[in-house]
């Protein structure tokens, strides 16, 4: 152990913060360094007369606490005033802002607020319930060959009356044309279509 | 005053009660004006120091820990005030301005004189005044841990709580202060050696 080191022991010794493996060391170093042990002595006298020095009295304790005493009531005194006066010590102008602000804000909550869907607008929210019914039809209907026939029957013959409802101006339609469109069973339509087909290509 | 006592009188002082606090004070303020008095040296500044300790800790006592130690707590604050006020009131001597000060030597070597002359005063009165400048010469922070050590009979680990620092630091600052001690009174243990 190096003599540094030991006088260092020795003042945590003194303090008595030295753990047992410390102590031990420091013994041994000290059985065989004189320098060290008249160190560790000196200290020791002095340690001793330091804890002997007399403690300092407060002259006069009764003005120290009536002093003292006077000084805690005037801060109690103050922190109850504190306490009571907190919501009006608030300046005028940040109480106007924070009014400003508010009135603001109720402005725009009204002014942004979602109306009621007008006539023949559809909200966001229906067409999306729209879509998926729509979907969940589509893979309902997907799956039964009956219902899928049916249901392109029906949109053929939607898609027939439309079309005999559109008249643009100038148009010629043959009276076999309209006449074909009129019957609603279609594969009598398109058989007929085939025949004449046949025909012409005999022909 | 035991620990129970103790704590009712910080949770009724927490409340505001002034009269609370002030047992609570009277328990204290003898160990915290030895304190300031060992740092300042001065009556006046440690009885100012004292009462502002006690009125800072009334003001803060909202914020105090029942579970944590009150005298730790309130050393802390003495400590903290005394070191702000030797910041601004007088300049800090550094560890050669300690040993290379010639009036300071010059008087070590008298007094060292005078402790070996039998016609003067006793050798433990001598030592005892040369201690007393030997310690006021330290370093402030030296000071400070080796009075809450020495003088207020604190272990490491709570001067260190008092200072804000490490046990390691605070045992580093002690070994310091004593080894500058020592150092500053070599001439007495010398002559005493000799004779």
């Amino acid at each position: 152990m190096r003599c540094s080191r030991c006088q260092k022991l020795i003042s945590d010794w003194l303090d008595g913060n030295l753990s047992q493996q410390d102590s031990k060391r420091l013994g041994a170093h000290l059985k065989k360094c004189p320098g060290c042990n008249e160190y560790f002595e000196a200290l020791k006298v002095i340690d001793r007369e330091v804890r002997r020095l007399p403690e300092v009295e407060i002259g006069d304790i009764t003005e120290f606490e009536a002093s003292l005493r006077r000084e805690l009531n005037q801060i109690d005194q103050q922190k109850l005033i504190t306490k009571r006066k907190r919501w009006f010590k608030i300046p005028v102008p940040a109480w106007g802002i924070g009014l400003l602000f508010l009135a603001a804000a109720i402005y725009l909550l009204f002014y942004f607020r979602p109306g009621p869907a007008e006539n023949g607008q559809i909200e966001l929210a229906t067409l999306l319930s729209y879509e998926d019914s729509y979907l969940t039809l589509t893979q309902t209907i997907a799956t039964d060959d009956d219902v899928m026939e049916s249901l392109n029957q029906e949109i053929i013959n939607s898609i027939i009356q439309e079309t005999l409802a559109w008249e643009p101006d100038g148009s010629d339609y043959s009276e076999i044309y309209h006449k074909q469109i009129n019957v609603i069973n279609i594969d009598e339509y398109l058989l007929q279509q085939e025949d004449n087909m046949g025909f012409q290509e005999g022909k | 005053m035991n620990r129970e006592e103790e704590r009712q009188l910080i949770q009724q002082a927490q409340q505001g009660n002034a009269e609370a606090f002030m047992t609570l004070a009277r328990t204290y303020q003898s160990r915290v004006f030895n304190l300031i008095y060992r740092l300042t040296k001065n009556r006046e500044d440690t009885a100012d120091l004292t009462q502002e300790t006690f009125l800072k800790a009334f003001r803060a006592i909202k914020e105090f820990r029942v579970s944590s130690s009150f005298h730790t707590w309130l050393h802390r604050i003495a400590v903290n005030l005394s070191l702000n006020f030797l910041k601004k009131s007088e300049p800090q001597k550094n560890y050669r301005e300690y040993f290379n000060s010639r009036e300071d030597r010059d008087r070590d070597n008298k007094l060292a004189n005078n402790f070996i002359s039998p016609e003067n005063a006793s050798e433990a009165e001598q030592l005892k005044a040369s201690l007393e400048k030997a310690f006021d010469g330290l370093p402030t922070i030296y000071k400070a841990a080796f009075s809450l050590v020495v003088f207020q009979g604190m272990s490491h680990k709570e001067a260190a709580e008092v200072l804000g620092c490490s046990e390691g630091t605070v045992s580093w600052r002690i070994h310091q202060a004593r080894r500058m001690i020592k150092e500053k009174l070599d001439p007495y243990f010398g002559r005493t050696k000799e004779t």
